[in-house]
């Protein structure tokens, strides 16, 4: 395992005392749950040990960590309240994805969780007029519009703007359907919507296999959702779609190996074949991830990922198919950088250079398109 | 000059407020801007109702901090906030030049250290610094 990581483990089990480690032992802790992205919520779980005070350092580094989360949860709460208040303002329906208001609802306080930007989607036939506004407001874009989100920027707050959560030839989350399940909830007074409980623990399935689980916190957001959400009722599209199930299962059998006692048997079957592989593919990435840090992912590791968890050959045959028809759709931050070696910048321009690029391989991301 | 100001604070439907421990924090919703203010800062900020002049609102400090607050003092915290743009027009546009944090601690000594004004302003890390992957679109 990575140094640090059996005591992270056992202190996120709740299995842990002050005295199994030393200072030094808890402060390299720290280090590895900043690095996994779950600092907040491992320091509260040390600040709420019986007796920290042998041990100064730590004790001055958990006040710290916890003052600096509080005041990063008001700053994305208050940004977050802000803009919901500006698209009630407009007349645009929106959903807050993830975020300030997520934590606060599953773990009790935003401050626990860590927040880099705001995640919020908005119907299809919306996608303009919310463009509108947060150029309105100061955003600008980052980049094109993707697979189902676009980032906007002011100053150092992001808003991904997504209309949907993945590409419907990845994994079709039916959003339109889940349009109509969504709920009229208030954000510290302001009018905004959420997924419904069912949705919403499809959606942070999804979030965490579209980032191949690289963080313990896709993780632990997951064994929070599993404590407080529903699975999808029988006869649902999600429980009727057979790659949605799969990402609750997957989902489901991460959050089990992180903790074990809140695992509860998953109503939707997904096959005993298709669960046996998928347990499988949860052992390996755990494994994965205790022993080593995981490396950035991009769009292709992704893809490859969502092969990873089809269990048969034809199915795979499939998904290769659907992904390289998603690519055909989309001009990507690579083509762009390409294109611009050559001095060329028309979109027309770019999609006849980028078979060339494909076939060289020599693509890298760049900050932003032109 | 000084005797008559009375500074008033921007108001309170374009701020967002919290206190955590002893430090305010404010989000100002028209300029979205966040600010941690240290406890003078804040006590000051607070009195800025456009009533209180700014003898009187070295009085009420002085009190409420259990420190001697100069008037020197007030200006400087004063002048830090309009700069800040947490004062309302017209009273941040008058406001005199008073001392400099030099000045005021060769002035006042070392005891008017710890009330000098602190209002830093709170960013937010980059997504990719906490986020970790790239996210979807920038590679294939």
């Amino acid at each position: 395992m990575r140094p640090g990581m059996p005591l992270l483990l056992d202190l996120l089990r709740g299995q842990a005392s002050i005295h199994d480690g030393s200072e030094r032992d808890w402060l390299a802790v720290l280090d590895l749950a900043e690095q996994e992205n779950i600092l907040p919520w491992t320091a509260a779980l040390l600040r709420a040990m019986p007796d920290v005070r042998p041990f100064p350092q730590l004790g001055q580094r958990l006040r710290e960590i916890h003052r600096d989360a509080q005041i990063s949860a008001f700053f994305w709460a208050s940004a977050l309240r802000s803009i919901l208040t500006d698209f009630h303002d407009r007349g645009i329906p929106v959903v807050v994805l993830k975020g300030p208001w997520l934590t606060e609802r599953l773990c009790g306080d935003a401050a626990l969780r860590p927040c880099c930007d705001l995640d919020l989607l908005v119907r299809p036939q919306d996608v303009i007029q919310a463009e509108t506004l947060l150029a309105d407001l100061g955003f600008s874009p980052r980049r094109l519009r993707d697979d189902h989100e676009r980032p906007w920027r002011r100053g150092a707050v992001t808003v991904d703007l997504h209309h949907d959560v993945e590409h419907p030839l990845a994994f079709n989350f039916d959003v339109q359907r889940a349009w109509e399940r969504t709920e009229p909830s208030p954000f510290h007074g302001v009018p905004a919507r959420l997924l419904s409980p069912a949705d919403e623990l499809v959606f942070l399935c999804l979030h965490s296999a579209r980032h191949c689980f690289e963080r313990l916190s896709h993780v632990l957001d997951l064994t929070f959702a599993f404590r407080s959400l529903p699975a999808p009722p029988a006869g649902s599209h999600a429980e009727r779609n057979s790659e949605i199930t799969s990402v609750l299962a997957l989902g489901e059998a991460m959050a089990a190996r992180l903790d074990p006692r809140g695992a509860k048997p998953m109503s939707a079957d997904t096959g005993s074949r298709n669960r046996r592989h998928l347990e499988e593919l949860a052992d390996q990435l755990w494994l994965e991830r205790i022993t080593r840090p995981c490396a950035s992912v991009d769009w292709r590791a992704k893809h490859e990922f969502y092969l990873r968890m089809e269990t048969h050959r034809a199915r795979r045959f499939f998904r290769r198919l659907r992904h390289g028809r998603i690519l055909l759709d989309r001009l990507i931050d690579a083509d762009f950088a390409f294109a611009e070696r050559f001095h060329l910048r028309q979109r027309w321009q770019v999609w006849l250079l980028r078979p060339v690029r494909l076939l060289f391989h020599v693509g890298r991301a760049s900050p932003s398109p032109p | 000059m000084t005797s008559t100001l009375r500074p008033r604070s921007i108001p309170a439907d374009r701020i967002t407020i919290r206190d955590i421990d002893a430090e305010t924090l404010l989000y100002d919703q028209r300029t979205h801007k966040a600010w941690c203010l240290n406890q003078s800062s804040a006590c000051i900020w607070r009195l800025c109702d456009g009533t209180k002049t700014l003898p009187e609102i070295a009085a009420i400090a002085t009190r409420q901090l259990d420190s001697v607050m100069s008037e020197d003092l007030v200006l400087l915290i004063l002048a830090e906030l309009r700069d800040k743009e947490l004062l309302e027009e017209p009273s941040a546009a008058v406001l005199p030049e008073g001392l400099s944090r030099r000045q005021m601690i060769s002035k006042a000594g070392l005891a008017a250290a710890a009330l000098l004004p602190v209002i830093a302003a709170i960013t937010a890390p980059p997504a990719s610094a906490a986020n970790g992957s790239v996210g979807t679109g920038d590679d294939s």
